[in-house]
C-alpha cells in the first residue's frame, strides 16, 4: 500500500472503457448454455404439477417410459442424496414428493433422445393427486384454519423480524399529524432474455458430475448438486456459461435444475440437456414478492418525523427460497433516509400456494421504497408542504442514526447531495410550480416527482460476505483473471479486468477473464447484493498487487532502480523520475519467468464487520451505504389513465465510478426495469394459474416506453471499497415507481397506492381483472 | 399426431385442400397468428389444426393498386407494405395509421392484411379502419370468386362467414376523394408491440359548406363483431360539427358498446375510454387537434 504506484493518475479504472465482453456478444458469437452439445446427449423434459397444493398419491412412469425414444424418467425416487434444498431452509423438492405446494413444481422428469419424444412422453405419466385446500394470499394464509403448507409451520409463517426503536406511541403523541396508509406492490418477472437451461455431463470413472449453465451463483448451484448426489463438493464442477440476464433470478431456480439434470446424468451415464420455454421459465420460476405494506406515521406540523409503524406481510409462495433474506432486507429500510425516533417495523414473510418468491433486483428494496416514498408524498401534501423539502428536512445526514440504531459516521452520507442534484437535472422546482396539477385544461397534464433512497452495500448481516480473486500473469505478459464472483451481464468481467490491469500496469487487452469454475477458485459466495464492485473489486485488487510487488522488484533490477522509485501504467514500467528508464511491461514478465517468479497471486476480501440483533432489529446492518434519488416526469392522459414517463434524472453515489460507462449503463437498464415495475409488470396469478405466461401479455417496457433518461454519477469515495466503489446494480431499479407515482400525483391529484400504475388503476384508482381468457381481445 | 403441412402453387389446388380437411386446415400466410396459437396449443394440442396450408408460394396475392377510386390490396400485402405505401398514406391514410400501430417492426414484415382479417381478432388494428371505409372482400373458393362486405365476414370474435375451401385474395374500398377525411386513433398498453386495449376508426366527408355530409365510425376491441355505429354517425351527419355534436356521437359509440356487449369486468374502464377516444377521433378527422 501506499507505493508510488498508487499516487499516479489512473489510466484505466473511473474511465470509460467497452464491455470487455461486448464483441461477442453483439456479434452472435457468445455460446450459451442452450448452444452447448455433446456426444450422446440426452433431453430433458419436467411434467409439473396439476395443482396447486395436493397430496401426490402415486407415480405412474411405465407408460412413459415405453414412448420412443425415451431413456428414463426420473422422480424424487431417483435421487441418491438430499430430495429437497434452499438457502435458509431445505424446503424446496427437486422432484415433488408427498406434496404439490405450487403449480411449479416439478413432478418427474422424461429423459429422451430428442426434445420432442421427451415432450410426447410427459402426457404418459400418470399421477394420482388428492387435491388439498389451497392459499392464495397471505391474509388467507394467516387466517385461523387456514390450510397448512409445510410441517412444522402451522402459522404459514416462514419468518418475522422486527425492529424496535424509542416509543412509537409516545411519537404518535407528540405528533400533530398522524398519517396512515396502506400499499400493495405485484408479482413481477425477471424477464431475463434467455431462459434457464442447462447441460449436466457425468464422469462415470470418477463419480463426478461437470455442469454448464445459465448459472448465477456457481457455488450455490455446486452446493445443492453435491447434496442431491449425496457426494462431497469436489465431485461437482461447476461451470458458468455466458449468461443472457439474471437479475437475481437464475439462483434457486438454476440450482434446482442442476440438480434435475444431475441426477439424470448419473442414473442414465449420459450428458442431460435441459433448457426452459418461456412458458415453463415463467410458469416455474421465483418472482418478486408482492407485499401489503400498512405505514403509519407520526409529524409535527413543521414537517419534523415522530414516529414511524410499519406491517409488512410478503407473499413469499411456496417455499422459503430467499424470503428470510428479503424481508430482513426490509426490515432495515423499511423507514426510508429519514431521522426518526421512534420506530416499530413488523416485517412476515407468509406461505401461500402462489409461485414462490425470491431474489430478484432490489431484493426486498422496491416495494418498501414504493409505500415510504409515496407516504413521504403524501404526507408533505397533508403538511402543505414540497415533498424535496420535506425529505431534506428529515434526511439522513452525518452522523444520523437509522431505525436499526447505526451511526452513519463512517462514508460521507450524500443523501440531500442525490436528492438536489436529481432534482436539479430534471428542473423539479420548477416544474413543481409550472405544472398546473389537477386544475389544468386539457385531458394530458404533466407532473414531476422524486423519490429517494439509502442502501445496504453488500450482503451486511445477511451471512458470510467474503470473495476471492486469482491474477496470473504468464511469461509474455498476458494475464489470467479467475474470480469467485460471476459475470451475469452486470459487467462483472470488464470492472474486473480495469482494476486488474490498472493494478498490474498492462493494458487491458492484455487480461483475459476466465469463466467462472468452482474447480480453480475458491467458493466466493453468490454474485448478489450488488456486492461484486466492492467484495470482489477489493479481492482482484488484492491479488494483482501482490503480482505487482514481485514484478517491481524484477523491474527494478532490469532498470537499476528501487522498486519504490517505479510505476507500472500502461504496458510499461519506468523510473516515476525518470520515464525514459523503461522497460516494456512484457520484458518484465518474460524476466519474471525466466527467474523463476511466483508470477501469480491469489487476493481475498472479506467484509468488515457487521451486526444484528434479531429480537430487537438493531445493529449495524450493513457496513456502508449508498444514496440514490430518481425524479420522474409524467404526461398523464386524464381521459384513458395512460402514463407517459417523458424524462428521468438518475443521480446514485457509487463511491467512485470505476467505469462511467458502464455506470451509466446500469441507470438505463434500471431505470427501464423500473419503469416496467411501476407502469407495466404484472405476472397474474389466479388462484395459483399464472396467466400471464410468455411476453405478449407480460409488458415489459420497449426502447419506445423508455424515456430520456438523464445519468447523474456522484462520487464520494468509501473508505471500504477499491477506489472508494461501491453498488451501483440494484439502487438504479428501486426508485422510479414511487417517483412516477408522486409525478402522477402532481399531476393529476390521483394517489395511486397499488402498482403497477396501468390504464384501469390511473383512471379508476383501482384494479380491474379479467375474469377468463384475454389473448387477442383482453377479453374484450 | 403430427401437423401436416402443405404448399400449394396455385389458388386452385389450395382450395381444393382446404375444402377436403375443412376444420383440420388451416391457412398460413404471415404465420404471426398462427404460429402464436399452435405454441399455445402445443405441438399436439386438442382441437388444433392437422394441417398448415402455407400459401405465400401462390403468386400473385401481394399488390396495392388503384383503379380508379377503387384501390385494391392483396390478401399477402404486409403490414409494413401497406403502411409505407403513398398510395394509402395519401388516399386512406386511416389505414396506414392502424397498419404501422401493428405489434412490431419485425410482425408488420411478416404479417399480412389477409392474415389479420381472416384472425378476426376484436382488437385486430386493421379491421376498424377497413369497417369505416366500408371495404369489401374479394374471396376465391372452389364455385368461384365472390365478394362480401368486410363487415359481413366476421361471425363473432375469431370467428368467420367463410366457407370451407375460400381464400380472401383481396380487400377493395373506394378511396377517400375531396371532402372526405379520416382518422385512426388507437389505446395500447405501451407504445410499441401492444394490442389494441380499445382503437376508433373514422371517416368523414364534409360539404362545401362545411357540414358533415357522411360519416362512418368504428370502434375496435370493444364490439363482439366489428361494425360501424349507425346511431352515432346519426347524430354527426347532416351538422356542423361541434363540441356538442362530437360529444354526444362519442357518448352514443359508449352506449351501443354496452348495449352490444352487455356489462362486462372492463366495462367500466371501456366506456369513458371509447367515448373519449372516439370523440378524439372524430376531430382528429376533422383536422381539430383536440386531444
Amino acid at each position: 500500500m501506499g507505493t508510488t504506484n498508487d499516487r499516479i493518475v489512473r489510466t484505466i479504472v473511473n474511465r470509460p472503457a467497452r464491455r470487455v465482453d461486448a464483441v461477442e456478444k453483439v456479434t452472435g458469437r457468445a455460446r450459451f448454455a442452450a448452444d452447448l452439445f455433446f456426444d450422446g446427449m440426452l433431453h430433458a423434459r419436467v411434467l409439473r404439477a396439476r395443482f396447486p397444493h395436493a397430496r401426490i398419491l402415486s407415480i405412474d412412469t411405465r407408460e412413459a417410459e415405453r414412448v420412443p425414444g425415451v431413456v428414463a424418467v426420473v422422480t424424487h425416487a431417483d435421487i441418491p442424496g438430499a430430495r429437497a434444498f434452499g438457502p435458509v431452509r431445505q424446503d424446496m423438492p427437486v422432484f415433488a414428493f408427498e406434496k404439490t405446494r405450487y403449480l411449479g413444481d416439478g413432478v418427474a422428469m422424461v429423459v429422451a433422445a430428442t426434445p420432442v419424444a421427451a415432450e410426447r412422453a410427459l402426457s404418459q405419466i400418470r399421477v394420482e393427486y388428492q387435491e388439498l385446500p389451497a392459499v392464495f394470499s397471505p391474509e388467507d394464509a394467516l387466517a385461523k384454519g387456514a390450510p397448512v403448507l409445510h410441517e412444522g409451520f402451522p402459522d404459514n409463517i416462514v419468518n418475522h423480524y422486527p425492529v424496535r426503536k424509542g416509543d412509537v406511541e409516545a411519537g404518535f403523541a407528540a405528533s400533530d399529524l398522524v398519517l396512515e396508509r396502506e400499499y400493495r406492490t405485484q408479482f413481477v418477472e425477471h424477464a431475463y432474455i434467455e431462459p434457464e437451461a442447462a447441460v449436466a455431463v457425468p464422469n462415470p470413472s470418477e463419480g463426478s458430475v461437470t455442469i454448464y449453465g445459465s448459472i448465477q451463483n456457481p457455488f450455490t448451484a455446486r452446493r445443492v448438486v453435491a447434496q442431491v448426489l449425496g457426494v462431497s463438493l469436489n465431485k461437482v464442477r461447476v461451470i458458468q456459461c455466458t449468461m443472457g440476464g439474471s437479475f437475481g433470478g437464475k439462483d434457486d431456480i438454476m440450482s434446482c435444475m442442476c440438480a434435475r439434470v444431475a441426477v439424470a446424468a448419473m442414473k442414465t451415464g449420459r450428458p442431460v440437456k435441459m433448457v426452459n420455454t418461456r412458458e415453463e421459465s415463467i410458469v416455474e420460476s421465483y418472482k418478486r414478492h408482492p407485499y401489503f405494506m400498512r405505514y403509519k406515521v407520526g409529524v409535527k406540523k413543521d414537517g419534523r418525523l415522530q414516529a414511524m409503524e410499519i406491517y409488512i406481510l410478503a407473499d413469499a409462495g411456496a417455499y422459503a427460497s430467499m424470503t428470510p433474506f428479503v424481508t430482513w432486507r426490509s426490515a432495515v429500510q423499511a423507514t426510508g433516509p429519514y431521522e426518526i425516533s421512534n420506530v416499530k417495523t413488523d416485517v412476515y414473510g407468509v406461505f401461500t400456494n402462489n409461485t414462490y418468491t425470491g431474489a430478484m433486483r432490489g431484493f426486498g428494496s422496491p416495494q418498501i421504497i414504493f409505500a415510504q416514498e409515496s407516504l413521504m408524498d403524501e404526507l408533505a401534501t397533508e403538511l402543505g408542504m414540497d415533498p424535496l423539502d420535506l425529505r431534506i428536512k428529515n434526511g439522513f445526514r452525518k452522523g444520523s442514526v437509522t431505525a436499526s440504531g447505526q451511526v452513519l459516521d463512517e462514508h460521507k452520507v450524500s443523501l440531500i447531495e442525490v436528492m438536489e442534484k436529481a432534482a436539479d437535472a430534471i428542473g423539479y422546482r420548477e416544474k413543481r410550480k409550472a405544472y398546473p396539477g389537477p386544475t389544468g385544461r386539457g385531458s394530458k397534464v404533466r407532473g414531476v416527482g422524486l423519490a429517494a433512497s439509502y442502501r445496504g452495500v453488500s450482503l451486511g448481516a445477511e451471512g458470510i460476505d467474503a470473495t476471492g480473486a486469482i491474477v496470473s500473469v504468464q511469461q509474455d505478459g498476458s494475464v489470467y483473471l479467475y474470480a469467485g464472483l460471476a459475470e451475469n451481464g452486470q459487467g462483472l468481467r470488464t470492472i474486473f479486468t480495469q482494476i486488474a490491469a490498472e493494478e498490474l500496469g498492462c493494458n487491458l487487452e492484455d487480461v483475459v477473464f476466465m469463466d467462472t469454475d468452482t474447480s480453480l477458485i475458491p467458493d466466493g459466495g453468490p454474485t448478489v447484493a450488488s456486492r461484486s464492485t466492492t467484495m470482489g473489486g477489493n479481492a482482484v485488487r488484492d491479488a494483482a498487487r501482490k503480482v505487482r510487488e514481485t514484478l517491481l522488484g524484477v523491474a527494478a533490477e532490469l532498470l537499476g532502480a528501487s522498486s519504490g522509485e517505479i510505476i507500472s501504467s500502461g504496458g510499461k514500467v519506468f523510473v516515476a523520475e525518470d520515464p525514459a528508464r523503461s522497460v516494456d511491461f512484457r520484458e518484465v514478465a518474460r524476466a519474471a519467468y525466466n527467474r523463476g517468479e511466483l508470477m501469480a497471486a491469489f487476493g481475498w476480501y472479506r467484509a468488515p464487520k457487521v451486526s444484528w440483533d434479531e429480537e430487537t432489529g438493531q445493529g449495524k446492518a450493513y457496513f456502508t451505504y449508498v444514496y440514490g434519488c430518481q425524479a420522474a416526469e409524467v404526461e398523464v392522459d386524464t381521459e384513458t389513465g395512460k402514463v407517459r414517463v417523458l424524462k428521468v434524472a438518475a443521480a446514485h453515489d457509487v463511491g467512485r465510478a470505476i467505469n462511467p460507462a458502464t455506470v451509466e449503463g446500469q441507470i438505463y437498464g434500471g431505470v427501464a426495469m423500473g419503469m416496467g415495475y411501476g407502469t407495466l409488470e404484472e405476472v397474474e396469478m389466479v388462484k395459483g394459474v399464472t396467466r400471464t405466461q410468455n411476453f405478449d401479455e407480460y409488458l415489459i417496457a420497449t426502447s419506445m416506453d423508455v424515456p430520456e433518461v438523464i445519468p447523474v454519477i456522484v462520487e464520494n469515495p468509501d473508505s471500504y471499497g477499491p477506489y472508494g466503489a461501491k453498488t451501483i446494480g440494484e439502487p438504479t431499479c428501486e426508485l422510479l415507481a414511487p417517483a412516477v407515482a408522486n409525478a402522477v400525483y402532481h399531476a393529476t391529484g390521483r394517489r395511486i397506492r397499488e402498482l403497477p400504475l396501468d390504464l384501469e388503476r390511473v383512471l379508476l384508482g383501482r384494479s380491474l381483472k379479467a375474469t377468463r381468457g384475454r389473448r387477442g381481445s383482453e377479453g374484450a | 399426431m403430427s401437423l401436416g403441412y402443405v404448399l400449394p402453387e396455385s389458388l386452385s389446388e389450395a382450395s381444393k385442400f382446404l375444402r377436403e380437411h375443412k376444420q383440420d386446415a388451416r391457412i398460413v400466410a404471415g404465420g404471426t397468428d398462427v404460429m402464436v396459437q399452435l405454441r399455445r396449443g402445443g405441438i399436439e394440442g386438442k382441437g388444433g389444426p392437422r394441417w398448415l396450408v402455407d400459401i405465400t408460394r401462390i403468386p400473385g396475392l401481394a399488390y396495392i393498386r388503384a383503379e380508379g377510386d377503387v384501390i385494391r390490396i392483396g390478401a399477402m400485402t404486409t403490414h409494413a407494405e401497406i403502411a409505407r405505401s403513398p398510395l394509402i398514406r395519401e388516399r386512406s391514410p386511416l389505414l396506414a395509421e392502424a397498419c404501422a400501430s401493428i405489434g412490431s417492426p419485425q410482425i408488420r414484415a411478416r404479417g399480412t392484411i389477409g392474415g389479420n382479417i381472416m384472425n378476426a381478432s376484436p382488437a385486430a388494428d386493421s379491421i376498424p379502419a377497413f369497417v369505416a371505409l366500408s371495404a369489401r372482400v374479394r374471396l376465391a373458393g372452389p364455385e368461384g370468386v365472390r365478394d362480401a362486405a368486410i363487415s359481413d365476414v366476421f361471425d363473432g370474435p375469431y370467428k368467420t362467414t367463410v366457407q370451407p375451401g375460400e381464400i380472401l385474395v383481396e380487400v377493395h374500398f373506394n378511396a377517400l376523394t375531396a371532402g372526405w377525411s379520416s382518422a385512426f386513433v388507437k389505446l395500447g398498453r405501451r407504445e410499441a408491440l401492444a394490442i389494441a386495449r380499445l382503437s376508433v376508426a373514422v371517416v368523414v366527408e364534409r360539404d362545401s359548406t362545411g357540414r358533415v355530409s357522411r360519416a362512418s365510425i368504428a370502434p375496435g376491441a370493444c364490439l363482439p363483431m366489428p361494425s360501424r355505429v349507425a346511431p352515432a354517425e346519426a347524430i354527426v351527419v347532416g351538422k356542423v360539427a361541434d363540441e356538442e355534436v362530437v360529444k354526444s356521437a362519442a357518448r352514443e359509440v359508449a352506449e351501443e358498446m354496452v348495449r352490444r356487449t352487455g356489462v362486462r369486468w372492463s366495462t367500466e374502464y371501456k366506456k369513458p375510454v371509447v367515448e373519449a377516444l372516439t370523440r378524439r377521433a372524430i376531430w382528429k378527422a376533422l383536422g381539430v387537434d383536440a386531444h
